[in-house]
């Protein structure tokens, strides 16, 4: 904060190894975790959708409260399943 | 009359903290039961009796920490240095089970590592809070306004078995949820694991109380003292009441009464460790008096919450609403 405190006096009373560990930790888990959803994009992208009929590969997931995309999702049998 | 901001906000933080862990804790009950279930098709199942609400479960813990940086920046400050390990930790086993419920649909191959990835993560994250619980309650090391404990304080024989306890419990919540969600043979094994967790819970309450009761004094004469002991028998006879209404919930075919029953244990427990702490926020440093901004931050502040967080519980009571019932095994499987 200008002129009442510095960035140095605002430091949280955390150890180095701690912060060091933490970072680590978090760059370790984002790469499997991105890496993983890079490639399920990708190759959900690399197959066709079916048209009218819905996509099998959308329909084939786990419930949700809202549907996935308002395009492809209508009509799908989930979308049908789950109005109020 | 002058509003008590500070002792309103708290409550506030306090409802949230155990919204998140009645809610998450059942949906994190699913993934730490995951082992236990090997057939592919109880597990989708498992966490489709979850999908539609575990996201929203997870958010009350934003309000719960976010509102202690807004509403007690001391407490948030002090807390958050001393429970750094438990807290990264438990955040790494979120990220994993969240992944995992879509992931483990995208692939065939690797399912099984997903599966153990929500798995993992939900237990992770559980013990992670039961330790981060158990560091507070024994106390954290605060000189000045600042934490001065080092950065495996956290990690004693009490934070470790508080731990397990919550696993333990959540695993309960998780059991019973399956017993009101589910038909058939995922029914009966579900009823027989909640028995055996039940018993479990109870048992490590009863444990973690008495030890609490005998790491500090006041702890000590909040329960056993005169006359504050007459109050506060209040909590261990609804919690006896609440494990027999499980009980006989569990042994008469009930669905829905094991599940209220487990969820009234843990609001007991909290409110348990409510009377220990108040009105400490951080025990033996920290008031919340001490703790709390500014009146004028409080005021502010609880104006968006009043506005907010009834109509937060208005449309997750609407969710709970249009999801309820049983799951349809063939549900997602078209």
């Amino acid at each position: 904060m200008y002129g009442h405190l510095s960035t140095a006096q605002s430091l949280s009373p955390v150890v180095a190894p701690a912060v060091g560990s933490s970072l680590v930790a978090f760059i370790v888990v984002y790469f499997i975790v991105f890496g993983a959803g890079a490639f399920y994009i990708l190759r959900l992208m690399a197959r066709a959708p079916v048209g009218d009929k819905g996509d099998q590969d959308l329909a084939n997931g786990p419930i949700r409260t809202a549907g996935i995309t308002p395009g492809p999702a209508e009509g799908t049998p989930m979308g049908a399943g789950h109005g109020a | 009359m002058e509003l008590d901001l500070p002792f309103i906000w708290a409550g506030l933080i306090a409802f949230a903290v155990l919204a998140y862990v009645v809610l998450d804790g059942f949906d994190l009950g699913i993934g730490i039961l995951f082992p236990l279930f090997r057939e592919r098709h109880d597990r989708d199942i498992m966490t489709n009796s979850v999908a539609p609400v575990w996201d929203g479960n997870e958010t009350w813990l934003v309000l719960g920490g976010g509102g202690l940086l807004a509403v007690f920046p001391l407490a948030y400050a002090t807390i958050f240095p001393a429970l750094y390990m438990p807290i990264i930790a438990m955040l790494l086993g979120l990220v994993f089970r969240g992944v995992a419920f879509e992931f483990r649909w995208r692939t065939r191959r690797a399912s099984g590592w997903w599966d153990w990835g929500f798995a993992f993560g939900s237990t992770v994250a559980a013990f992670a809070q039961g330790i981060a619980l158990g560091a507070l309650v024994q106390g954290i090391h605060v000189e000045g306004r600042a934490y001065a404990g080092g950065w495996w304080d956290w990690l004693t024989p009490f934070s470790a078995l508080t731990g397990i306890a919550v696993v333990i419990g959540y695993a309960l919540l998780g059991a019973t949820w399956l017993n009101l969600k589910t038909i058939g043979a995922l029914q009966q094994r579900a009823r027989r694991i909640a028995v055996i967790t039940g018993v479990a819970t109870l048992a490590l309450i009863g444990v973690v109380s008495l030890w609490t009761a005998f790491l500090d004094s006041v702890y000590f004469s909040r329960w056993f003292g005169f006359p504050t002991a007459f109050f506060s028998a209040v909590v261990p006879f609804l919690l006896a009441l609440s494990a027999f209404a499980l009980w006989h919930g569990l042994t008469h075919d009930k669905h829905l009464q094991p599940f209220l029953a487990a969820l009234a244990m843990f609001v007991l427990s909290f409110i348990g460790i409510g009377i220990s702490f108040y009105p400490y926020i951080v025990p033996g440093a920290l008031t919340i008096h001490q703790a709390a901004a500014p009146d004028s931050s409080l005021a502010f502040l609880l104006v968006g919450a009043v506005v907010l967080v009834p109509i937060i519980l208005i449309y997750t009571g609407y969710a709970y609403w249009v999801f309820r019932g049983k799951i349809d095994p063939e549900e997602g499987y078209h």
